[in-house]
């Protein structure tokens, strides 16, 4: 076992990429629910998000939920939200939708379907993260936090796709 | 040709499942498992285990909508896999456990209606791999699942003959429900009941659940009591229409930082009036910790004690497990997959008191190295 933790020193692990200096990034999460209803997002996912953007020297703001959720209830487009929300920082909007797969041995396997947007750098990527939750009362929204780890590392790879590229 | 069959419907339906293997050289002339049953928890008393769940749209839901939408379930499970059992993955071993068809919004708005084999749980303890307040799993039939808020109620009927009776079968009229509610963010109630009817007689099992949790470090306490009597059984000596089983149980979950851990308890106990002989009571406890030493390496130690009793001995079992825990998808005790590298020790009152133990063998102590690797997809 002292081999194996001397070992996991040398793993080398995939480092974010540094922004050259602070920049501010507009951040808005959204839970859309499997009854289509737009809510905010867990704020443990939240934090996940905020804290992908500062590990790259980034400083994020969440927008504010209450400036976005209800149009965002008729606006479905990704396009139509983007353009909406849109202002002077880049914007990282982060649109996920837990679906209920089934009961797979005690556990309820939950889909979030998750599409990841970087504006106005036109940067994009969707995922499907599987989750599987023990407790009957668990809904979209225990889904959407039981996830939120990789969202988080997939925001970043797509921001660090930004922060190469600019 | 079946392979190109089954790939373009993998290909077209939506998959999950949960598979277990394990690698555990037993110098002591066992099959490789610690102890004789999970009531020392599941770790290291399992075999191995592959499921698949295959999910297929037959009406697409629309998100959100009222539309009517279908789906058909297909599952497959067994415990072989090559190497990893006498039968070394022979596919006999495997069997169809699910399939069923739902459809949802068709009639009645919000219920989702299922057809086949049926399936309600208050969720399991996980520790011990049970399930005890599952309900309807032996019944072929219809189902009914309302569910609104933190509301949901289930209504089952059908029949359980074939799996009761297998080549004998006899109709066995099933029927019951079950009921959750929740009461806030922090508390969770349900109740079930199924019965089974044949000629005059009636068996039956009733099973409670509260849930409590998401207050401080405590994540969640599952409180599960099950009481059944089951059917007579004119072929079984230990099964008269006195039989009684009571199960209570208990799970809970702490997260205190980089150290997750789990404690749970049961108590089972099953009388006869008339085969006394035959009644049996166990309890036991187990704890697991899990801390993480790097972002996907996580050390666990568990350990468990337990007591059987029945009318001709007393046991009373000890085991302790740890080791390392490789998570690629990050730290948790619930991440996986996990690869785990194991050493195990039981010690038993009685001797010999692990599954192919050697008729000469006295010892009460058994030790085990394993290899593991679990995962959900």
């Amino acid at each position: 076992m002292v081999l194996v933790l001397a070992l996991l020193g040398c793993v080398q692990r995939h480092e974010p990429f540094q922004s050259p200096r602070l920049r501010a990034v507009e951040v808005a999460p959204v839970l859309v629910a499997p009854d289509a209803a737009v809510l905010d997002s867990p704020e443990r996912v939240d934090a996940a998000l905020l804290d992908a953007m500062r590990a790259r020297n980034l400083d994020p703001r969440l927008v504010p939920p209450d400036r976005y959720l209800s149009a965002f209830a008729q606006k479905r487009e990704t396009s139509q939200r983007v353009a909406w929300l849109g202002g002077t920082d880049p914007l990282l909007l982060v649109e996920a939708q837990p679906r209920l797969f089934g009961l797979v041995r005690g556990h309820w396997k939950w889909v979030v379907e998750v599409k990841l947007t970087l504006a106005p750098a036109g940067l994009a990527d969707a995922l499907s993260v599987p989750v599987f939750l023990a407790n009957p009362h668990d809904d979209a929204d225990d889904a959407l936090v039981a996830a939120g780890p990789e969202i988080a590392r997939r925001a970043g790879e797509l921001v660090d796709r930004w922060l190469e590229g600019s | 040709m079946l392979l190109g069959v089954l790939l373009s419907v993998a290909q077209a339906a939506e998959l999950g499942g949960y598979f277990r293997v394990q690698a555990r050289p037993d110098w002591m002339e066992g099959d490789g498992r610690l102890g004789t049953s999970s009531l020392y928890g599941r770790l290291m008393n399992e075999g191995p285990w592959a499921l698949v769940d295959l999910r297929q749209d037959l009406v697409k839901r629309t998100p959100g909508g009222d539309d009517p939408w279908g789906d058909l379930h297909l599952r497959v499970e067994g415990g072989a896999i090559g190497n990893a059992d006498a039968s070394s993955g022979n596919l006999a071993s495997f069997r169809m456990s699910q399939f069923y068809l739902q459809a949802g919004n068709v009639a009645l708005e919000g219920v989702t209606w299922r057809v086949g084999t049926l399936e309600t749980t208050f969720g399991d303890l996980w520790l011990y791999d049970t399930r005890p307040t599952q309900m309807f799993v032996d019944v072929l039939g219809a189902q009914a699942t309302w569910k609104k808020g933190k509301t949901q109620v289930d209504l089952a009927v059908g029949d359980a003959g074939w799996s009761t009776y297998g080549l004998d079968y006899r109709s066995l009229p099933s029927g019951g429900g079950a009921v959750r509610q929740g009461l806030g963010e922090h508390l969770d109630v349900g109740i079930g009941a199924q019965t089974w009817v044949l000629g005059d007689d009636l068996g039956y099992k009733i099973a409670g659940y509260v849930g409590f949790g998401k207050l401080g470090a405590l994540t969640w306490d599952r409180v599960q009591v099950v009481y059944k009597r089951p059917l007579a059984d004119p072929a079984s000596p230990r099964r008269s229409d006195q039989r009684a089983e009571l199960f209570v149980g208990n799970e809970l979950e702490l997260d205190l930082g980089d150290l997750d851990v789990a404690w749970a308890t049961q108590l089972a106990r099953t009388t006869d009036a008339d085969a006394p002989k035959t009644d049996r009571t166990a309890v036991s406890t187990v704890v697991r910790g899990q801390v993480e030493v790097a972002p996907t390496v996580a050390v666990l130690a568990e350990t468990a004690v337990g007591r059987e009793l029945d009318a001709v001995a007393t046991r009373d079992t000890w085991q302790g497990k740890g080791g390392l825990v490789l998570s690629p998808a990050g730290g948790g005790m619930g991440a996986r997959p996990a690869l785990r590298f194991l050493y195990g020790a039981q010690y038993s009152t009685a001797p010999a008191a692990w599954p192919g133990a050697a008729p000469r063998e006295q010892s009460k102590w058994h030790h085990l190295v394993a290899v593991e690797a679990e995962t959900w997809f």
